[in-house]
């Protein structure tokens, strides 16, 4: 110690000292900085430089202990808390399993909207791919894109310096001959010979195009992709100059392209794009996607600031057309999507913020059982209090605890989210839906934002329940006697967390029962038709221009093609060998129609019934006929149906629109029109007039208890592409490569496409399964979050309250007393959360019911079977604490004190 | 034997020289005075810590000699201090045998 007067260390650094220096040693440390100030002084060194040795030492002393205490919580304190944190999970099964499955959910939802853009946007798998950047012109007016024509593309090649080089593309269907005439169609893109150089594309053999295959008139050349080269040309190593068919025209191969080469749009052949701008005028001409990689020295936001003032000048030349336009420069995914960037727009950032609100309910509620494990286990933290171990000391234990089950939920969740993704893919690839340029797969970064998310969770599901259990006040009681129980109470917080889940889980529960059973459900029996019969083709027929030119042909020698084509074709159908039945449309099974809002009009007269929907299907006059379907009454269509041009179109309805809107009466004879929007009179369309009613045919095939529709007639050539329905007596999948050599035949530039019906409504269903199956998961987990909560909190009540509990009884109390006691308050909290549930429920079907989709219950039956069920399970959790309540004895509850 | 830092062997080597005065302020001193290296007394503890960790050194709480005021923190050697301090100083004498006129000569250039 100094005596009065004698020099004292600075104040500030003395304080600092005190703030900083801790732990064990803290105090022989700071006495010591202390005397070496002391002695310094003594031995006479000058006061300042005594001073500043001081500061010195102190925060070279701060320093030693906190990299000391650092590397001392690594070294023993970290690793023996993760120990701990596995044996809690394996110890508590129960918790562990829900807490797994809440935030093994949890994080991956919260972070899923986040990948598929992340993947959907990412940029393309070429070389410095994020360099390649797309041009396009917005419309102000229409609030959309617009195709660039070939004299913009001319005018931003000339113009544009931000890029190295611009290129163009333009994809249409094809069919590719070589001798099989029973080829599918397959992807084919017009390209100019920059594409390649840009997006550093090398061919696997012979060459790619040169400037000179853009020459019209010059050789038909063509390049075909890896895949087609060994599927249709069986890896022919002579294919380089080798005549292939694409429509009607020869072209010579030229070269092979990788598999990883799929651009613009999951290609397969490649033709020279030959589009000269003298040819059009200007704005004219055929659509075309451009685009271009950026020059070094140059950033996107230069590009997008030269892109618009180019744009500017050329509004100035020709404001009837730019006059309300911006030219953009986008990232290449924008381009194809063809719409706004949504990323960052409002409707994403609020899906985003639920997921991360819905993330922190789970969190909140697992905090609520990591609390009760915690408090559980007051005994334990008490000896280590009494043993030494700082608030800090526990609180990053049972801190460590949380990370190790968020964690360990994470790695599942993503394993779960990979699945997923996996049965995604597969489901949705034969779509062809999914761009070529997207891989789903996890990405790291995906996997170290989980990482991230799951340290949160802890946080908030371990450190705050932590910081709740090592409170001043509960460690005083604690440590005072374990019997009296400890003063920690579930709060406010945990009561709105358990009923908030109850709510969600009756709601939820409630709409995934009925969306279980409108996707699940066994459609055989009332689909009227075996779909494994049917096959669904479609046949496109090509203008000229499809096929490499991109001359203007006469639109009407073209519709009289069209339409000759599709009635040859049928007419070779209903001859084939095989084929029982064929019908041609617009609208088939598994390809429906649109729905339509239609009022009926009543057997009185002109007052109209409430608006009903029904699907509407646009058949040929023979459709029904050609597939056998019998008429149950009234007739079936005749050619003079199709010009009628006077009073009401004809319709046929299924006997599903007679049962629901007219009860079975009869139905031919009366009229219906369809209701505009908002039902108004004035907004009424045309009549039409019911002439025949016909069984169930697949109206609506996903779910055939709602499919309420009519039978329009159009006539062939309504189209350029229409689909024909085939029931065919063998193997249906065997027919298909007979439908493309028959159509082939009637017209080589026909494109063709197919399916059997029953695959095409099993891709369908499935991937509404796969959707469904995870909501009902998800609102399972609510479902047991909220039953796990009920149990901590009820098993947490009987603990604290077993001395109170023995007085009663002490006092004469009868059980059902106890029950109330003990069960009041997660009664209170069932009951409250299970009427609110049933609320949301009755909204949430109200609002189901209302899609096509969904299966007809009675909403009250549906409300009270799940809460009939959701309250015996939770009665079922309150039960085994309640019973442990009613089993204290008072000698053991008083001995206790 | 166990590895010793060159701080540690400066540590050790101070706490021997002291004898029985070794406590942090005068090992502090010791250090300072003889190698000119600024150490603080927080870096001190912790390396003691660790070295009575590895019962290289003991330690007891007692007044310091001949003065008043709180009771010090108070080092000895101990015998695996000793060796391991021992066999570190003759590794780094037997490795530089020899070589310190060229060595002195290297560094004055």
């Amino acid at each position: 110690m100094h005596s009065r007067g004698a020099p004292q260390p600075p104040r500030h650094w003395s304080l600092l000292a005190r703030l900083l220096i801790r732990g064990e040693q803290g105090q022989d440390i700071r006495n010591d900085i202390d005397a070496s100030f002391g002695r310094d002084v003594e031995r006479g060194l000058d006061l300042v430089a005594a001073r500043r040795r001081y500061a010195r030492n102190v925060v070279g002393s701060a320093w030693s202990v906190l990299a000391a205490g650092l590397s001392g919580l690594v070294a023993h304190g970290v690793l023996g808390d993760i120990r701990i944190g596995f044996r809690m999970l394996a110890r508590q099964p129960l918790l562990t399993m829900v807490a797994m499955l809440a935030l093994g959910l949890g994080i991956p939802a919260a972070l899923t909207v986040h990948h598929a853009l992340d993947v959907l946007f990412g940029p393309l798998p070429v070389p410095e791919g994020e360099r390649v950047m797309g041009l396009r012109y917005w419309g102000l007016e229409e609030g959309r894109a617009r195709g660039a024509s070939v004299h913009d593309y001319a005018l931003w090649s000339e113009s544009l310096e931000s890029f190295q080089a611009l290129g163009a593309a333009r994809p249409f269907a094809a069919t590719v001959r070589a001798g099989d005439g029973g080829a599918p169609p397959v992807r084919a893109a017009e390209v100019t010979a920059s594409t390649f150089d840009l997006l550093r594309a090398t061919p696997l053999l012979g060459r790619v195009f040169s400037e000179s295959d853009e020459i019209r008139d010059g050789p038909e050349v063509i390049l075909i992709s890896e895949e087609l080269w060994s599927s249709r040309f069986a890896g022919d190593p002579d294919i380089v100059g080798r005549d292939v068919r694409v429509g009607a025209r020869q072209h010579t191969v030229v070269g092979v392209m990788p598999s990883s080469f799929e651009f613009p749009d999951g290609n397969d052949v490649w033709l020279p794009l030959r589009a000269d701008p003298a040819e059009y005028s200007v704005g004219e001409g055929p659509g075309l996607w451009v685009y271009g990689r950026l020059d070094d020295e140059v950033d996107a936001e230069e590009a997008r600031r030269e892109m618009e003032l180019v744009t500017t000048r050329a509004a100035a030349d020709d404001p009837a057309r730019l006059a309300r336009t911006i030219g953009e420069v986008v990232d290449m995914p924008v381009l194809f999507f063809g719409d706004n960037d949504i990323r960052g727009s409002a409707p994403i950032v609020i899906v985003q913020s639920v997921m991360l609100l819905l993330l922190l309910l789970v969190c909140g509620n697992v905090g609520t059982l990591l609390l009760a494990r915690t408090v559980s286990r007051s005994g334990e933290l008490c000896i280590r209090t009494a043993l030494g171990a700082s608030r800090f000391r526990i609180v990053t234990q049972l801190f460590i605890e949380a990370l190790v089950l968020s964690v360990a939920a994470t790695g599942f969740g993503l394993l779960l989210m990979q699945g997923f993704i996996l049965f995604l893919t597969r489901t949705m690839e034969p779509t062809g839906l999914i761009p070529y340029w997207v891989d789903p797969s996890l990405t790291l970064r995906i996997a170290f934002l989980a990482l991230g998310l799951a340290v949160l969770s802890a946080a908030v599901a371990g450190v705050i329940p932590a910081l709740k259990a090592t409170g001043r006040k509960v460690q005083a009681d604690l440590q005072q006697a374990a019997a009296r129980g400890a003063s920690l109470r579930f709060g406010f917080g945990s009561t709105v967390l358990i009923v908030a889940e109850v709510v969600l889980a009756v709601g939820f529960l409630a709409m995934g029962s009925v969306l279980v059973r409108s996707v699940f459900q066994n459609t055989e029996g009332t689909l009227g038709f075996d779909p494994e019969r049917y096959v669904n083709v479609w046949l496109r027929v090509s203008r000229p221009e499809d096929g490499g030119s991109t001359r203007a042909v006469d639109d009407d020698a073209f519709d009289v093609r069209v339409r000759q084509t599709q009635l040859e074709v049928l007419e070779r159908l209903r001859t084939e060998q095989g084929v029982v039945g064929v019908g041609l449309g617009l609208h088939h099974p598994g390809s429906e129609g649109a729905l339509r809002t239609v009022v009926i009009e009543s057997p009185s007269g002109s007052e109209a019934r409430p608006a009903t929907r029904f699907w509407e299907a646009r058949v040929g006059v023979e459709y029904l006929r050609g597939l056998h379907r019998p008429i149950l009454a009234g007739r079936y269509f005749t050619d003079a149906d199709l010009e009628a041009t006077t009073g009401a179109r004809p319709v046929i309805v299924n006997t599903s629109l007679v049962e629901e809107a007219l009860n079975g009466r009869s139905a031919v004879g009366l009229r219906f029109r369809l209701a505009g929007r908002g039902d108004v009179a004035a907004e009424y369309g045309e009549w039409f007039e019911i002439v025949g009613v016909v069984g169930p045919f697949g109206m609506f095939t996903l779910n055939p208890t709602r499919d309420a529709g009519y039978y329009l007639p159009v006539a062939a050539g309504a189209a350029r592409e229409m689909g024909y329905l085939v029931e065919v007596a063998g193997e249906p999948e065997a027919f298909l490569p007979r439908f493309r050599a028959l159509a082939a035949e009637v017209d080589p530039e026909a494109t063709t496409a197919g399916f059997v019906l029953a695959d095409g409504m099993r891709r369908e269903s499935g991937v509404l399964r796969g959707l469904s199956s995870t909501m009902v998961l998800i609102a399972a987990v609510a479902f047991l979050l909220a039953v796990t909560g009920l149990y901590a909190l009820m098993s947490f009540t009987v603990s604290q309250r077993t001395r109170e509990i023995g007085i009663r009884v002490a006092l004469g109390a009868r059980p059902s007393d106890i029950v109330l006691a003990v069960a009041r308050r997660a009664a209170a909290q069932l009951s409250l959360g299970l009427i609110l549930g049933a609320g949301l429920g009755w909204l949430l079907l109200g609002m189901f019911m209302e899609q096509e989709l969904a299966v007809q219950v009675s909403k009250p039956m549906t409300l009270a079977a799940t809460v009939a069920c959701a309250a015996l399970v939770g009665a079922a959790a309150c039960l085994k604490p309640t019973l442990r309540g009613l089993r204290i004895r008072p000698t053991e509850a008083l001995g206790e004190l | 034997m166990g590895y010793l830092g060159e701080f540690e062997q400066l540590i050790l080597f101070a706490v021997l020289q002291l004898g029985d005065d070794a406590y942090g302020v005068t090992i502090r001193e010791s250090i300072e005075e003889r190698t000119g290296r600024a150490v603080s007394v927080g870096a001190i503890y912790t390396a003691l810590g660790r070295l009575e960790d590895r019962g290289m050194v003991s330690s007891r709480k007692e007044s310091p000699k001949g003065r008043t005021g709180r009771p010090r923190k108070f080092y000895t050697l101990r015998p695996e201090g000793a060796r391991a301090l021992r066999d570190s100083y003759s590794t780094i004498q037997s490795m530089a045998g020899g070589l310190i006129p060229r060595l002195t000569e290297l560094a004055e250039g």
